[in-house]
């Protein structure tokens, strides 16, 4: 699926191992394991963890939420930077409460998300979605308004009628940057899935690393962590990869 | 016919510098002629361009193709730009095909019409490229292409070839002019290049520097088809000195600013 260039992956992989290095070096200076675990033990730790159906259970629930969050963000960020970009009176109205709304970060909706949805996946879906809503509206909508005027003229002078402008025009030459406001609004949602489910959840991994915080069990909170970096950087990958597809006159 | 009767442009800035760039202009073009405007930089060339083209109004006078007012951008006056302005997002055939969808075609009679200009414009081998993979040159015949495929009565282009260089552009008006013979559209060319008004025109429109009045309407008398070899003939070089005299007149330091 992912098809790198051989160079790229071999310094992909250094740079991985450099990290893993200074880390074990750090940890062997530090010299207490029970609270600076190495990354071999956490490496050990993870191998224990997939092999629990708990374990397993709590990475789907996670990424189920992210997924829902997101999707449901995609959908209304990416049509309403899109409608709001074309109409220019709408922005009037749309970008005030946007930019009022835009600065509060996800984690301070998190006591109304549970007095609204109680616990479970309904609050996680909800702080996943405001997160990433917002960079893919703003991105969306930076595309939209900033398009090449010669494009547009190109077009009408060729007979285009407004629908066809924007299917053919305004929507293609935003993608590049609908998928940033796509790639910050995933990075965003993963973090604020994790968030809620610290404090609104019965399961997920931010749950699993709030309850392993309260057992002090740092290997498993460390294992916890690594897991959340690498699922974040794998569904990075895939948009990347997703992009590649839809924009392919972008890296010709 | 196109017909512009005293049409006047002038440009507000918010108030504070007020640009007259056309000053009661009439000129007509017939059809499938090629007319060239050539005039010092600023004076409203790419105005008259935008004029036509329906994309600004004048403050007065008029402008008609056939009779009829020019009423908004219409395909039938469609524009090929300096920087050719092909969607970066679309292959070759896309970008050629775009003003076949939106006049309706089907998906037949559009493929054969993209094949068509595929082959007047050599384009072929690329019609699976995107833009970015073609050269300057290649990127403007499939600007043409794309122009011609709608079948306007008038092909407007604003500096067409002024960004590439000296050989690829004395090429590409040989091409043009060959495809021009094969086609029924009237053109308006907009040069800053004598050389290429002269080469490509049948007549050539000089304006004089803001605002933009006409100083002279040449007839260029060589026969078409014409071979590159007229270009250093010796009425070529005449014309291109009287070209140039009426316009070293206009140009000056003032003017470019
Ligand atoms: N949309 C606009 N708003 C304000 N001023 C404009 C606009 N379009 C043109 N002008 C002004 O009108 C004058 C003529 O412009 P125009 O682009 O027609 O000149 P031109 O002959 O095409 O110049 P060049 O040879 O540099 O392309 C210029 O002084 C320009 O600043
Ligand atoms: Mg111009």
């Amino acid at each position: 699926m992912l098809n790198f260039p051989i160079k790229r992956n071999f310094s992909y992989a250094a740079s991985i191992f450099g990290l893993l290095f200074v880390w074990q070096a750090a940890s062997m200076v530090y010299h207490n394991y029970e609270l600076f675990p190495s990354p071999v033990s956490v490496f050990l730790q993870l191998i224990q963890l997939f092999s629990y159906q708990n374990y397993i259970t709590d990475v789907i629930a996670s990424l189920k939420r992210v997924v829902a969050g997101f999707f449901l963000a995609g959908i209304m960020g990416v049509s309403l930077g899109i409608i709001t970009g074309i109409n220019r009176r709408l922005s009037y109205i749309v970008k005030p409460i946007i930019e009022l709304l835009r600065p509060i970060p996800p984690i301070a909706w998190i006591p109304i998300a549970i007095l609204l949805f109680g616990l479970g996946d309904l609050p996680a879906i909800f702080l996943v979605f405001l997160g990433a809503f917002f960079p893919i509206f703003s991105n969306t909508y930076l595309g939209v308004t900033h398009v090449d005027g010669r494009y547009i003229k190109a077009a009408y002078s060729l007979g285009a009628t407004m629908k066809e402008i924007v299917l053919h025009v305004l929507i293609p030459s935003s993608l590049p940057s609908i998928f940033i406001g796509l790639k910050v609004g995933l990075g965003v949602g993963w973090m604020a899935v994790i968030a809620a489910e610290m404090v609104g959840a019965q399961s997920g991994l931010g749950y699993s690393i709030q309850m392993n915080r309260l057992l002090l069990d740092i290997n498993k909170v460390v294992s916890g962590m690594v897991t959340i970096g690498v699922i974040g950087a794998l569904l990075n990958l895939l948009l990347d990869e997703e992009r590649r597809k839809l924009i392919p006159w972008n890296h010709t | 016919m196109i017909a512009f009767t005293k049409v006047s442009k002038s440009f507000d800035n918010g108030g504070k510098n007020f640009v007259r760039a056309l000053n009661e202009i009439s000129f007509e073009i017939e059809r499938k002629e090629i007319l060239c405007v050539v005039g010092p930089s600023g004076c409203g060339k790419s105005t008259i361009i935008n004029l036509l083209a329906g994309f600004i109004v004048p403050d007065s006078g008029s402008i008609t193709v056939s009779g009829k007012e020019v009423a908004g951008p219409s395909y039938l006056r469609t524009v090929v730009f300096q920087d050719d302005a092909l969607f970066p997002w679309k292959t070759v055939k896309d970008n050629i095909g775009f003003g076949l969808r939106c006049k309706g075609l089907g998906s037949n009679e559009q493929a054969k019409k993209i094949r068509d200009i595929l082959s007047i414009t050599n384009l072929g081998e690329f019609s699976d490229c995107y833009p970015a993979q073609l050269s300057g040159g290649m990127k403007q015949m499939c600007a043409l292409g794309r122009a011609l495929a709608i079948e306007p009565e008038i092909i407007l282009m604003d500096e067409p070839f002024a960004s590439l260089d000296q050989q690829t552009r004395d090429l590409i008006q040989e091409e043009f002019l060959k495809i021009k013979d094969q086609i029924a559209q009237t053109v308006l060319l907009v040069t800053h290049n004598i050389d290429e008004a002269i080469f490509l025109g049948d007549k050539i429109l000089v304006l004089t520097a803001r605002p933009a009045q006409i100083k002279e309407i040449i007839t260029v008398p060589f026969e078409k088809p014409r071979s590159p070899d007229i270009r250093s003939s010796q009425e070529f070089i005449d014309i291109k000195s009287r070209i140039w005299y009426m316009l070293r007149n206009d140009i000056s330091v003032e003017n470019l600013v």
